[in-house]
């Protein structure tokens, strides 16, 4: 089964550059417990276990579909659509926090399927 | 050359099921006559011609790991409650059976019907991105066999009939026929069905199967009534866990799945044959496999889902096959309290066949009187009818048809007076 790779709709991107993670301001606090809350949901795992660092298969233990099931996801809660590129290199949960930062999306609190 | 009949041991059971969220359970509301029929306030279902159902309690389904219940649909769920009760009750006789011995047959109507629901309207007001890349996995009719293998580690086959109406019932048969050809020493079997959504409703709707008694829903499901019209759609699941008789110590059984008959109308894909002729087949061969006549059954638990044309038709091929012993053999039509659980029916009304009998009581079928005048058997209309109690074991008959014209008859047997629920 092939998905389509999909178009971003984000048009207004901005660099954190390396002290991206770092900075602590309230909307990013916002997004990662987002973030913590749709990992947490799709896996199973315990909140806890899913820092920056977490590698997204082997501590998180999302399978295949579960990476779908993220571009989906950050669709309805946060307004973006993930290219399927992008979304396959994610390796660790920073590596998603540092993309939804870069292309800089307020959660919509959108309903959750 | 017909192979001897060789019983199959009961070891275990679970249910879920709009009377109780397990077996126990289920049957103490059987005794109490309750209805599991209620009104659907859901705003789905403001503009719908049938507002009434059978529901399980959520409760009872929030007991399910919270990744679970997003990664399987309703019916794979109420499939996976079920098996682990019967696993449960049957773990004393598990003990070093080897997981690649162990099968599994989950038999279901349709299967994820409410995830094809929800995601076509993903997909139509979401676009294709929007679709969930668990729906097909959540809604093919094997994901309930799939779901349960998976959560107990059971190595030995994970099979689904589908015969609409019928597939619980099927389920049995198959698990015998696996037992009997030495392929599992184990096998965890039964059906689930999750049709309580606007989908289910309006396709049942739309072809005037079901009742449209909204404003009285305890009385509506109502087989072999002379004013029935249409049955009441239900949801749940029942699993029974299985083995060869001569393989559980002799005071273990539950019960016998003693022989199971088939045939096939060969007639119309919704409409019964309407004299019953093939339903009297399934029911004379699993009569003859089972090696007993008419006069030996001690009751009938009757498939009779309130439908016009299927009522009937069970109750002239009853009458055909039983003769003049008809005439005294209680006949339970359990929809009545229950609803009508399509796949899941089966398993369902099975274990409680078991527990009736355990316990000599053939139930109330609610809501049968006043009796269609057309029907002759000896319906338990008024009240519970005691079984006679000078028999060492008691033999129902029990029915399970399906769209498609699907037959199945079980003859199952339990020893008389044991506590209905538990191995004692």
């Amino acid at each position: 089964m092939t998905l389509k790779t999909v178009g971003t709709d984000i048009l207004n991107h901005r660099n954190f550059g390396a002290a991206g993670l770092s900075e602590s301001l309230p909307e990013k606090q916002e997004l990662q417990g987002r973030l913590t809350e749709i990992l947490h949901r799709i896996s199973g795992a315990d909140p806890a276990s899913i820092t920056p660092e977490a590698r997204l298969m082997e501590d998180i233990g999302i399978d295949s579909l579960g990476f779908y099931e993220i571009l989906i996801e950050a669709d309805t809660s946060f307004g973006i659509r993930i290219k399927e590129e992008d979304l396959l290199q994610f390796r660790t949960v920073g590596d998603i926090q540092r993309h939804l930062e870069s292309l800089d999306i307020q959660p919509t609190h959108a309903e959750t399927p | 050359m017909q192979k001897p009949p060789e019983r199959t041991a009961v070891i275990g059971w679970g249910s879920i099921n709009p009377l109780g969220k397990d077996a126990e359970s289920t049957w103490n509301a059987v005794l109490a006559e309750r209805s599991g029929i209620q009104s659907l306030n859901d705003a789905w279902a403001a503009d719908l011609t049938t507002q009434i159902a059978g529901r399980v309690h959520e409760q009872a389904l929030s007991t399910l790991e919270p990744l679970l219940q997003r990664r399987s649909d309703r019916c794979a769920q109420l499939a996976v409650l079920a098996a682990r009760q019967a696993w449960s009750m049957a773990a004393p006789f598990r003990v070093g059976i080897d997981p690649n011995r162990i099968a599994v047959v989950i038999g279901t109507g349709i299967g994820g019907l409410a995830t094809m629901h929800a995601q076509h309207e993903q997909l139509t007001a979401g676009g294709p991105t929007r679709v969930n890349p668990l729906t097909v996995p959540m809604l093919i009719p094997d994901a309930p066999a799939g779901q349960v293998a998976i959560d107990l580690g059971l190595n030995g086959g994970a099979h689904t009939p589908v015969s609409a109406c019928a597939s619980g019932a099927e389920a049995l048969m198959l698990a015998q026929m696996l037992l009997n050809d030495d392929r599992a020493d184990l096998v965890l079997a039964g059906g689930a069905e999750a049709p309580v959504n606007r989908l289910g409703l309006v396709g049942f709707s739309a072809m005037r199967a079901l009742s449209c008694r909204n404003d009285a829903p305890k009385q509506a499901s109502r087989p072999y009534g002379q004013d029935r019209d249409g049955f009441v759609l239900s949801e749940g699941a029942g699993v029974l866990a299985l083995m060869r008789n001569p393989d559980v110590p002799a005071d273990a059984p539950l019960g016998w799945l003693l022989a199971c008959g088939s045939s096939s109308d060969a007639h119309h894909i919704v409409a019964p044959e309407p004299e019953g002729r093939q339903a009297s087949r399934a029911i004379e061969d699993a009569l003859r496999r089972a090696d007993v006549q008419p006069c030996d059954i001690t009751a009938v638990q009757a498939h009779a889902t309130g439908t016009s044309l299927g009522d009937l038709a069970e109750a002239r091929a009853l009458r055909r096959s039983l003769g003049s012993a008809a005439d005294q053999i209680p006949v339970c039509a359990p929809k009545g309290q229950l609803g009508h659980l399509l796949g899941g029916a089966g398993a369902v009304e099975a274990i409680i066949a078991f527990q009736s009998m355990r316990v000599g009581i053939t139930p109330r079928s609610l809501n049968a009187e006043p009796l269609d005048s057309e029907v002759e058997l000896a319906v338990s209309q008024s009240g519970p009818v005691t079984m006679a109690t000078s028999n060492r074991e008691r033999l129902l008959l029990k029915n399970a048809f399906g769209f498609g014209g699907h037959n199945i008859s079980l003859v199952l047997a339990a020893p008389a007076g044991r506590n209905p629920a538990q191995h004692d």
